[in-house]
């Protein structure tokens, strides 16, 4: 275990370049984001964005409810396939198992998902104060507490950095077209962002909060409770999944 | 010590000449220590083993010794040994090939005989 | 303890290439090995097959006993880096990070072979040559101690000049710190004197594994008019026949024990020896 930390403080440390690149303009367009939902708001006071309904229409509470969530998600959608075919390097160069490049390798990324947890919980703290911040913790739990809301990014993007590790790592791997492996990796973005600018995100949030509220309920289980222990099995699940895939992959 | 090798003879075996002569010449004294199988084998560029193999024969023959986690030694009375194996081996290492020699150009005995003389006098030895 | 032991191992790609057909050679702990033969012989996939870079089709491998496949206790006892790696980073700080996967690994020996061998470590690899980027890894491998070193083309892009002071440093590596080694190479020349053992790989298979002096002591020229030859060649095994004009000389392939030397005075030939590169040559031609 200690020496798959290790192996995972070296792929971040390799990586600092790459994260920094990332991570950097990431805090910048997240405090704009912030700054311009503010001021949109200010301004418009919701409704539609941009044009008539349809293709292009983005309806404002959809956006902003997804806001912290969905920029988090985005970071991690990018930068989590471009260190996974980058660090295919140190395969190349290291003689160490596959068990424990893949060990250190997820270590490093959920690191980076807990690192931007952090980051975007602490940047809502700093602008809560100034601007009505949406978030989906915020839909489903009524907004207010810091570590409520760090808890479900942690949670959120542990899982969601488990799914995509399993699926970059699918597609990084198995898939040999160069032009293929572009697209499948800019596919999830994509969607992301046209789901949720197409589709209202309202009535989904307020079937999920339902649904929490009453299995913590009936678990006896606090909802952050439920929410760590929720995507704590997917997150195994994920991991479990993706480990068997890379044993018999050949790096060549 | 030879730097260069010929490809007559295997090298482990013209590195064990290479190193009588150099005790012939008193390079390396009965008693003293000589080059160790590292530094043989990095200066001519070999692997260990064939020079621990050339080293092995001096051992073998009585020549160098070994002292424990120190080198290899000439043993005393070396030289001598040396000298006397090569004068046992004189004939047929040198007289044979020349008398060779001499019966494809058809040089008689006695021509032989005369340039012998005549190399000595003339102090071309 | 560190036995290299290839069992029927198997490389097939898309279903009809063989890459590798049915190898088995045992590979003796602390010997220098030189894995010879001709460019996509093989030699590199075995290499990556050893460290289960690739994995074979059929056929197994294992190390003082024990499989290699996501083993990290014996390929921590490995040292390689494929011929085509590239490092993203800064020497010098991947000189610190060595000791993640090479315990073992001596920094100030590493700072100091930098130092000898001219390679500014504070470069990156995408910047070097070929040849620096080779002596650079070169570097990693002796200042490992690991006990297993491969090198695949070790001097490649390297100019004769630090080729020579890397042949010594091995060598001088070895002798103190007794290792395997395993030189992959078609730079038969320079390695000849150097290496221990040989293993020949022709077109996937192993064509010979034996040490360099049984290997030349099984093998001998023949020199002389050109009938001459013909006839000592006739009933003998024999390679590489080359000839200008009227003399023809051919490598006999028997034991040197066996030359017959009555029948060589009669027909005014000369013996003589075969070299390493020679006999590679003339055992790897095609057909």
């Amino acid at each position: 275990m200690r020496s798959s930390l290790k192996v995972a403080i070296d792929l971040l440390y390799f990586n600092r370049a790459g994260f920094f690149m990332v991570y950097i303009p990431f805090v910048v367009f997240t405090v704009a984001a912030f700054l311009w939902g503010y001021f949109v708001e200010a301004k418009y006071g919701g409704g539609v964005l941009f044009g008539a309904n349809g293709l292009f229409g983005v309806e404002l509470s959809s956006l902003t409810a997804i806001g912290i969530e969905g920029i988090g998600l985005l970071f991690l959608m990018l930068y989590i396939p471009i260190t996974l075919d980058g660090n295919l390097k140190f395969l190349r160069a290291f003689n160490v198992t596959r068990k424990k490049y893949f060990t250190g390798n997820l270590l490093s990324i959920l690191i980076t998902a807990v690192d931007i947890a952090i980051t975007l919980s602490i940047v809502k703290l700093v602008f809560r104060s100034l601007l009505n911040v949406h978030s989906l913790y915020g839909i489903i739990f009524g907004g207010g507490s810091f570590m409520g809301e760090l808890i479900w990014l942690i949670s959120l993007n542990l899982f969601m950095a488990s799914l995509f590790y399993l699926y970059s790592s699918f597609v990084i791997w198995h898939v040999k077209n160069a032009a293929i492996t572009i697209v499948l990796m800019l596919a999830p973005a994509i969607i992301m962002i046209s789901a949720v600018t197409r589709f209202g995100i309202g009535d989904l949030v307020e079937q999920i909060a339902i649904r929490i509220q009453i299995l913590s309920q009936s678990l006896l289980l606090g909802e952050s409770a439920l929410m760590i222990l929720a995507f704590g099995v997917m997150t195994t699940i994920c991991l479990l999944m993706a480990y068997p895939m890379l044993k018999k992959t050949s790096v060549e | 010590m030879l730097l260069k090798f010929k490809d007559d003879k295997a090298v482990y075996i013209q590195l064990a000449e290479s190193i009588e002569d150099d005790i012939l010449r008193e390079i390396f004294n009965e008693g003293e220590k000589i080059i160790s199988t590292t530094e043989i084998s990095v200066k001519l560029k070999i692997n260990p083993a064939t020079a621990l193999k050339g080293i092995n024969i001096l051992v073998d023959e009585g020549i160098v010794y070994k002292k424990r986690g120190l080198g290899m030694f000439v043993v005393k009375g070396a030289k001598e040994k040396i000298m006397l194996k090569r004068k046992n081996g004189f004939f047929d290492s040198f007289i044979v090939p020349v008398l060779g020699e001499a019966e494809k150009l058809e040089i008689s005995e006695d021509e032989i005989v005369k340039m012998i003389k005549g190399a000595k006098a003339n102090g071309r030895n | 303890m560190n036995k290299i032991e290839v069992k029927g191992v198997t490389k097939v790609y898309n279903k009809k290439t063989k890459a590798l057909d049915n190898i088995s050679i045992t590979i003796e702990p602390n010997k220098i090995y030189g894995l010879l033969g001709r460019n996509g012989a093989g030699k590199t996939t075995l290499l990556n097959i050893l460290t289960t870079k690739i994995f074979p089709t059929s056929g197994e491998i294992t190390i003082g006993g024990e499989e290699v496949f996501e083993n990290d206790k014996v390929l921590g006892k490995i040292f390689y880096i494929m011929v085509d790696s590239a490092m993203p980073w800064a020497f010098h700080r991947v000189f610190k990070r060595m000791k993640d996967f090479y315990p073992d690994f001596d920094i100030e020996y590493a700072k100091e072979l930098a130092d000898r061998f001219d390679i500014d470590v504070s470069k990156k690899s995408k910047v070097l040559s070929t040849g620096e980027f080779s002596l650079f890894k070169a570097i990693l491998a002796l200042a490992s101690n690991a006990e297993i070193l491969l090198l695949d083309e070790p001097v490649l892009g390297v100019d004769p000049n630090h080729r020579e002071m890397l042949y010594k440093e091995m060598i001088k590596n070895y002798s103190e710190k007794p290792k395997t080694i395993i030189v992959s190479t078609h730079l038969i020349k320079e390695v000849a004197s150097i290496v221990e053992e040989v293993i020949i790989i022709k077109e996937g298979r192993i064509i010979e594994n034996n040490s360099v002096d049984s290997l030349l002591s099984e093998v001998y020229t023949i020199t002389g008019r050109a009938d001459n030859v013909d006839e000592y060649l006739r009933n003998r095994e024999h390679a590489a026949v080359d000839g200008i004009g009227e003399r023809k000389t051919a490598i006999i392939l028997e034991n040197k024990q066996n030359k017959d030397i009555s029948l060589a005075n009669k027909l005014e030939l000369e013996f003589g020896n075969v070299e390493l590169q020679e006999l590679c040559m003339a055992l790897t031609e095609d057909g």
